[in-house]
């Protein structure tokens, strides 16, 4: 069976994916096909945090999967660099601060994509195919042949021996780029009864069927409430750890951000929806940029690599200094930050074969999520994604090493919504960031 | 000529900085004399030393008998407003760090007010981050240590609920609470309650920066602040927040009034009037209620504060036209108005116009560091005499609008390729806006036993403007080229005659 994507109203789908054909499934607004290899990859960025990464391994276009393996699924590993310099994820801060337990050594610090140690203790899923980290939401994924399943929060194995209804004919992923610098708890500390302004009784039912801020934006567009007239094109949303932040438009840029949550009250579940200021939520963006850009600095200054302070040959005029003032000259065109990725098909058999090691990479493709900084408002955006590429090689045995030794320290954790909110459903909203695609010359991809 | 009270509009982009000075001229003679010889200043007018001497850096220490600093701008301008501020003497060189004439006064907890403020207290050091840190604790990576003292803060007093929980409002607030313990010469803080009421008494705060000519005082008066407007003798009236006890902290700036003699200047932080037909505003002048806009926060203040002002500043009575006191033709007047909320179309309604009849305007506005579309055409047309020849009132009837001139720190003209149009209706954009009453129609207007004397004001820019990263975001050109570098006046100076 051969994969197909399928463009319906600006958003591409993947049809193929079972044998009973089941529905469309979402992939993006963009997608890519590595070297016309195996591989089909969709970038979501309905959100703009975060933007959601969905691959589809199709095993009919591989001929290395005729051999005899078991299963085979998606790792996927994760480098931070800045101007090209590897960082490791706590000098970046924000969400990406918690994969530390997982960073191997310098200089290259990468790091594996998966489910913080304690989670993996817990769950005993001690191999990283990125569908594991589905088990987060879904308790009843608990054996490692219940990840044939098809759709996964997280994505799929694929298992060439066995078919039938509702079982993946791929591996999959399905995958968050959360690099909010912005944390739950930051958002957690502003929640008071005084900026609740609804709180919404909810059945579980209406859970199973709509996201929270899908009840909170209906509830909220009912007349006479404040929101008629506001559709998805007019809002942009974000997602920090169990929070999503909503964007109004407001036509002088004072936009407040409405906070979704929800709660359990015994029995009942409720949707809260908390309103910030414009400004205080501004202010909190702007502080943990400087932060970064500042820890950024500290850390490539022991290392003795200095990049030209932002006050050099600065030209005359207003608005280029203060405390925390960016410690380098950052030009608003380059893609000062770049989180890379490796997002690999491995396939394992449960016993050794002669010349088919038990645990082998096949195939997969190399991405990069590109963030520009701009001083005149102390952003960093993730603003674009640099096309898919084609590998058959990578040296993965040093981070799935450092992921191994990483997981006697049981108590440490990783937060699960990296992983939780790419099975989110997303409408697309209209405002915020939209990424740019980049060839690998450089040029936008139209 | 002299004019011994300056009052600095500085340039910080989209934000606000108010620089307030109370200059003994004598001393900055004797400072151009020391630098320049005795006969360089024969051809000055007292009114031209301060400029001449900033023109040709020469010092300005010590010739300060008071300045009162109102907001920093953002966090980007911190630097700006100290260099400037220090060019034009308030900031001691010794005893360093303490400041004993600069007082420093915070409208408000936002950003773009309050951020730079941090500059005078503190700079920046560059130390190792911590090597372990606190589990669950943020540790900052940026380390500061005291810069300057001033010798007084005014803010508003603390309110668990209303105020922002930011991680710069904590990190003003221990900037505050340092200085306030510091040893020698600590920084004394004043609260200020609701209403503008001094924290500990039942009265109104008033600052006090000293005297000018005839010794007649230069004072400010605190007329709201922190969600309520004055209202004598003792109380006030309470501005609840519009949107269930969400706090929006423009509502709760601190609104002044500066007088000197029968000069008057308006500074009404970030508050907010009703920017729509209800509050005097027509047609194109009227904020566009159909635009989105939801969850909008802000109340309206300068409807009480309307008038709580005329109530407060009277017009002089018939009998008041002696010799020895100011005198005003209209309730609440003030000479000067700086647009509340950098020119936004909910703020500065007609109604708030008709009671201040100001002379002249000034608006400060900008790009960053974060753009609002301010000013907004809506300000700039109530403004404006060509498209708002006659300003509602509240009561009774219309009156002519009386502003001859609106100045603006810096205007957008493109912000990253696209187009901000606003039309100026011939508003100058000057960078710094200096405005100075002339002592001698302070002097005039106090002698006088009979209407008709004059007040002059000048006016001069000093074209400073902001610089961008992004090659398509620009401003507008100023509105007159920028004199040579050394020029006592780069732009202007203008004089405004104003009839009391």
């Amino acid at each position: 069976m051969v994969l197909t994507p399928v463009q319906m109203n600006g958003q591409w789908f993947m049809n193929g994916l079972t044998q009973d054909q089941r529905d469309p499934f979402p992939m993006g607004r963009r997608i890519f096909r590595p070297g016309n290899g195996p591989h089909f990859v969709g970038f979501d960025d309905s959100f703009t945090e975060p933007i959601i990464v969905r691959a589809f391994y199709d095993p009919s276009q591989d001929p290395v999967m005729t051999n005899p393996y078991e299963f085979a699924g998606y790792i996927q590993f994760m480098q931070l660099n800045f101007k090209g310099t590897p960082i490791p994820p706590e000098v970046y801060g924000g969400m990406l601060a918690d994969r530390t337990p997982y960073s191997d050594a310098s200089p290259d610090y990468h790091f594996v994509d998966f489910m913080g140690p304690r989670d993996v203790n817990l769950r005993g899923f001690f191999e990283p195919f990125y569908a594991y980290n589905g088990s987060l939401l879904d308790g009843t994924l608990r054996q490692y042949s219940d990840f044939q399943r098809h759709p996964l929060p997280n994505g799929s194995l694929f298992y060439p021996q066995t078919t039938g209804p509702g079982l993946s004919l791929c591996a999959s992923l399905s995958a968050e780029i959360a690099t909010s610098l912005i944390t739950e708890s930051d958002i957690a500390s502003w929640l008071t009864t005084d900026n609740l302004i609804y709180s919404i009784e909810c059945s579980k039912q209406q859970l199973a069927q709509m996201e929270p801020y899908q009840i909170a934006l209906n509830y909220l567009q009912s007349p006479p409430r404040e929101l008629q007239g506001v559709g998805p094109a007019d809002v942009a949303g974000q997602v920090v750890g169990q929070y999503v932040l909503i964007s109004l438009p407001n036509y002088e840029n004072m936009s407040p951000r409405l906070c979704i949550s929800t709660r359990d009250q015994g029995e009942k579940v409720f949707v809260d929806i908390h309103l910030f200021g414009y400004a205080d939520v501004e202010s909190l963006e702007e502080e943990t940029v400087m932060e970064a850009l500042t820890r950024i600095y500290d850390f490539l200054e022991k290392r003795g690599i200095h990049y030209p302070g932002a006050s050099n040959n600065a030209p005359d005029g207003r608005g280029q200094g203060g405390l925390l003032a960016a410690p380098f000259k950052l030009n608003p065109a380059e893609f000062c930050i770049e989180l890379k990725y490796w997002t690999l098909v491995f396939a394992k058999r449960t016993h050794n074969l002669r010349r088919i090691p038990r645990f082998q990479l096949l195939n997969g493709f190399t991405w990069s999520a590109l963030f520009q900084y701009d001083d005149d408002v102390r952003g960093l955006t993730l603003s674009s994604i640099l096309e898919p590429e084609l590998v058959h090689a990578y040296d993965w045995l040093k981070p799935y090493q450092a992921f191994r030794a990483a997981l006697f320290n049981q108590n440490d954790s990783i937060d699960t919504s990296n992983f939780t909110k790419a099975a989110m459903r997303r409408d697309n909203l209209g405002t915020g960031v939209k990424l740019r695609f980049i060839d690998r010359s450089g040029t936008i991809i139209p | 000529m002299s004019a011994r009270l300056e009052i600095y509009q500085i340039n910080v982009g989209q934000g606000d900085s108010t620089l307030i000075v109370n200059r003994r001229l004598n001393r900055v003679y004797e400072a151009i004399k020391n630098a320049k010889g005795v006969g360089v200043s024969d051809g000055l007018e007292p009114i031209d030393y301060v400029p001449y001497a900033v023109a040709n850096d020469i010092d300005l220490d010590g010739t300060i008998e008071r300045a009162l600093l109102v907001d920093g701008g953002d966090d980007v301008y911190g630097d700006d407003v100290l260099n400037y501020i220090k060019k034009l003497g308030a900031l001691r060189t010794d005893p360093k760090p303490y400041c004993p004439e600069l007082y420093l006064l915070v409208s408000h907890y936002h950003d773009d007010h309050m951020a730079g403020l941090r500059y005078v207290f503190k700079e920046r050091v560059d130390t190792p981050p911590p090597k372990k840190k606190k589990k669950g604790k943020k540790a900052s990576p940026v380390s500061v240590k005291e810069r300057y003292r001033p010798a007084r803060v005014y803010q508003t007093s603390k309110n668990s609920k209303a105020d922002p929980k930011t991680f710069r409002f904590a990190a003003f607030t221990k900037d505050v609470d340092e200085a306030f313990v510091a040893s020698p010469n600590k920084t004394e803080r004043i609260y200020i309650d609701p209403g503008g009421i001094q924290a500990g008494t039942q009265n109104i705060t008033t600052i006090d920066l000293g005297t000018g000519v005839d010794n007649i005082p230069i004072q400010l008066f605190v007329l709201a602040a922190a969600q309520g407007v004055y209202k004598p003798p003792d109380t006030y009236t309470p501005i609840p927040s519009v949107s269930k006890n969400v706090f929006d902290q423009n509502d709760r700036s601190v609104v002044l009034i500066l007088q000197y003699g029968s000069f008057r200047y308006f500074l009404g932080g970030d508050i907010a009037g009703d920017g729509g037909p209800d509050g005097g505003n027509k047609d194109g002048n009227a904020a566009n209620t159909g635009a989105k806009r939801f969850f909008s926060v802000h109340a309206d203040v300068e409807s009480t504060l309307g008038p709580a002002l005329e109530a407060y500043f009277p017009a002089t009575k018939p009998k008041g036209w002696v010799a020895n006191k100011p005198k005003f033709t209209s309730a609440g007047y003030c000479t000067v108005l700086k647009a509340d909320h950098h020119g936004s179309s909910s703020s500065v309604d007609v109604h708030l116009l008709s009671t201040v009849c100001p002379c002249i305007a000034v608006i400060g506005s900008g790009i960053k560091a974060r753009f609002h579309n301010h000013p907004t055409q809506q300000v700039i047309d109530r403004m404006s005499t060509a498209t708002t020849p006659r300003w509602g009132r509240r009561k009774g009837s219309d009156v002519d609008n009386t502003i001859e001139q609106i100045y603006a720190t810096e205007v957008a003209n493109k912000v990253k390729g696209k187009r901000f149009d606003v039309k100026l209706r011939g508003a100058r954009i000057f960078g710094d806006i200096v405005v100075r009453p002339v002592d001698e129609t302070i002097h005039d207007i106090q002698a006088a036993t009979a209407k008709g004397k004059e007040l002059k004001v000048q006016v001069y820019g000093t074209g400073e403007q902001s610089v961008f990263a992004d090659p398509d975001t620009t401003l507008l050109s100023l509105t007159e080229a920028k004199k040579a570098a050394g020029s006592t006046y780069p732009l202007g100076p203008y004089y405004h005659m104003d009839a009391h």
